[in-house]
């Protein structure tokens, strides 16, 4: 499973979630590569066939994900309780591995 | 012996991109990441080779062009952006021979910081400081401009004495800035548990706290539409760009097609003009990517290092995270804040100032837009108009007068413009230009005063909004 972290320059934002989700998949026994980018480059990560992008929410109209991607706005980016079930439900509903 | 080591010295540490690695390095071991630690030396090498192109390529693309529009009309245009700040730091200590204290610098200022935060009964920092790319930037510019005022035109490199104080001097304005929005960005954030590190504490300070009063009781920002902007203003490249082909665009209009030499037959004036202000984005791509690719690297283990020594201690970030609970204030900010800097940049020109300000993207939006979130959280939409706005004024003012004393560093492009830049530190370098190396070491011990005010406010439930749940 391929997890993108999404942010306005790709600098500082993107890198704090990625920490985060990272994080919280190996608590959580899940295996994903997870990587980080900014908006300006997202297309291409994309298209490279990501499962789950997370971004900031104002950012999620920024971004047209292919079929295969399932893109979380978020609101609190550092909040592992708002992202942590979210994606956890992508993973089951659609049996991510 | 001494001059195997000195040669060492020479050689290995003197060269910053092998510095950094070597740092990423003993961070990993520290770390028991023994595996990380090679391709972590390799991609802070890497990254900041790559930084380097940038940096370089922004001044080969921009240094002609001030040259120009000095020798035409005798005044210098120099931008306000984080990264041309940056640029003039490292392409201008470069020709000391001194970029690599700026890795002295950003290592002390980070111990310094842990040091504050592990005295905390004490010193009352609740703060760690763990925004990379931003320690990097500013450790890199307070360098720089200090060195300038005190030692510039000598050629000597920079002195032990003038790295050893920067690093405590921006090491303490971690601490205390932050720590001082910490209960201003618990109430932007619903208590999210982390507090703001990046340029514009300060600001963001004054805004939360001016907010009440201008705003009155006006609607908060986010009620009702935003204003469509900030789809162009989220792709950092399509915005660079936008601004630099408006800013030096009218500048290389004014000077004329007579002024360049190009190939008329590959350019009209026009296309020539873009595909010149084109290469701005393209050059602070490269540099962010540069940027990133180190900073990856060393904000990994600024975490780790948090998260082992320090538990509970408040994580400071960048201010985008902070956009996400105010979603229409970033362009709100963004807009008054242009029309501040318009007017402050207008004022220079009609008063003959021998320094003119070109806006940049990321002063105008994601300071101006960190403002406005301050601002609208206590003051609601009229205080996320009114604040920014002051503050675009502030920003080109401020700037302008710290860049009268660095205007004739080497290479220099510009200055970071954000907030906190344009009042404390530029005052702060205003000052040292006139009195010398004790206005740094002075203003360390009134800094740490503010968290005892703070503390002395509130000490009751001072220390609950850390963390405890790690």
């Amino acid at each position: 499973m391929k997890i993108l972290a999404i942010c306005g320059n790709g600098m500082g934002t993107s890198l704090v979630i990625k920490m985060k989700v990272k994080k919280f998949l190996e608590a959580n026994n899940i295996n994903a590569q997870v990587e980080s980018c900014a908006l300006s480059e997202a297309a291409g990560y994309l298209a490279q066939g990501i499962d789950i992008a997370l971004c900031s929410q104002q950012l999620t109209s920024g971004i047209t994900p292919p079929k295969r991607t399932h893109v979380l706005g978020l609101k609190n980016l550092m909040d592992e309780n708002e992202f942590g079930p979210a994606i956890m439900k992508i993973i089951s509903e659609n049996s991510l591995t | 012996m001494i001059d195997i080591f000195l040669e060492f010295v020479n050689k290995f540490l003197g060269r910053p991109p092998l510095l950094l690695g070597t740092l990423t390095m003993i961070g990993y071991f520290l770390l028991n990441q023994p595996k990380k630690a090679l391709p972590g030396f390799i991609k802070a090498y890497v990254g900041f080779r790559i930084l380097q192109v940038g940096s370089g390529g922004l001044v080969a693309t921009f240094r002609p062009i001030i040259d120009s529009v000095r020798e035409r009309f005798g005044v210098s245009a120099l931008v306000i952006d984080p990264y041309f700040g940056q640029t003039s730091a490292t392409e201008g200590l470069a020709v000391f021979e001194s970029v690599q204290y700026v890795g002295y610098v950003m290592i002390i200022a980070f111990l310094f910081n842990i040091l504050l935060v592990a005295f905390r009964n004490i010193t009352k920092i609740r703060v760690l400081f763990i925004t990379g790319h931003i320690m990097y930037q500013q450790s890199a510019v307070l360098l720089w401009a200090t060195y300038w005022v005190i030692l510039g035109g000598t050629g000597q490199p920079v002195t032990p004495l003038i790295w050893i104080i920067s690093g405590l001097l921006i090491g303490t304005y971690w601490s205390v800035a932050s720590n001082l929005t910490v209960e201003a960005t618990q109430h932007v954030t619903n208590g999210a548990g982390f507090s703001l590190g990046h340029q514009q504490m300060f600001g963001a300070w004054f805004a939360y706290k001016l907010g009440k009063m201008v705003g009155g009781k006006s609607k908060d920002v986010n009620e009702g539409e935003g204003s469509g902007i900030g789809a162009i203003l989220n792709d950092n490249i399509v915005a660079n760009t936008i601004l630099m082909t408006f800013f030096v665009g009218i500048i290389m209009v004014i000077l004329g097609a007579d002024s360049f030499t190009y190939d008329r037959n590959q350019f009209y004036f026009v296309t020539y003009i873009f595909e010149t202000t084109a290469l701005f984005a393209v050059y602070i791509a490269v540099l962010q990517m540069g940027v990133r690719m180190f900073v990856a690297e060393l904000t990994a283990s600024f975490h780790g290092i948090s998260d082992k020594l320090l538990k509970g201690s408040v994580p400071a970030v960048d201010c985008a995270v902070t956009f996400g609970f105010s979603p229409n204030a970033p362009s709100f900010g963004f807009m008054f804040g242009f029309f501040g800097q318009m007017i402050a940049i207008i004022t220079l020109i009609v008063l003959g100032s021998p320094i003119v300000i070109l806006a940049g993207f990321i002063s105008l939006f994601f300071d101006n837009g960190t403002i406005a979130v301050y601002a609208n959280a206590s003051g609601g939409r009229r205080a996320a108009a009114i604040l920014p706005f002051l503050s675009g004024l502030i920003q080109v003012f401020g700037s302008a007068a710290v860049l009268t004393v660095l205007i004739d560093s080497p290479n220099v492009v510009g200055w970071m413009g954000m907030w906190d830049w344009a009042t404390l530190w530029a005052g702060t370098v205003l000052l040292t230009d006139v009195a010398g190396i004790i206005v740094p070491i002075l203003l360390i011990p009134l800094l740490l005063i503010i968290p005892q005010l703070q503390y002395r406010r509130n000490p009751t439930n001072y220390f609950t909004t850390m963390r405890t749940d790690q």
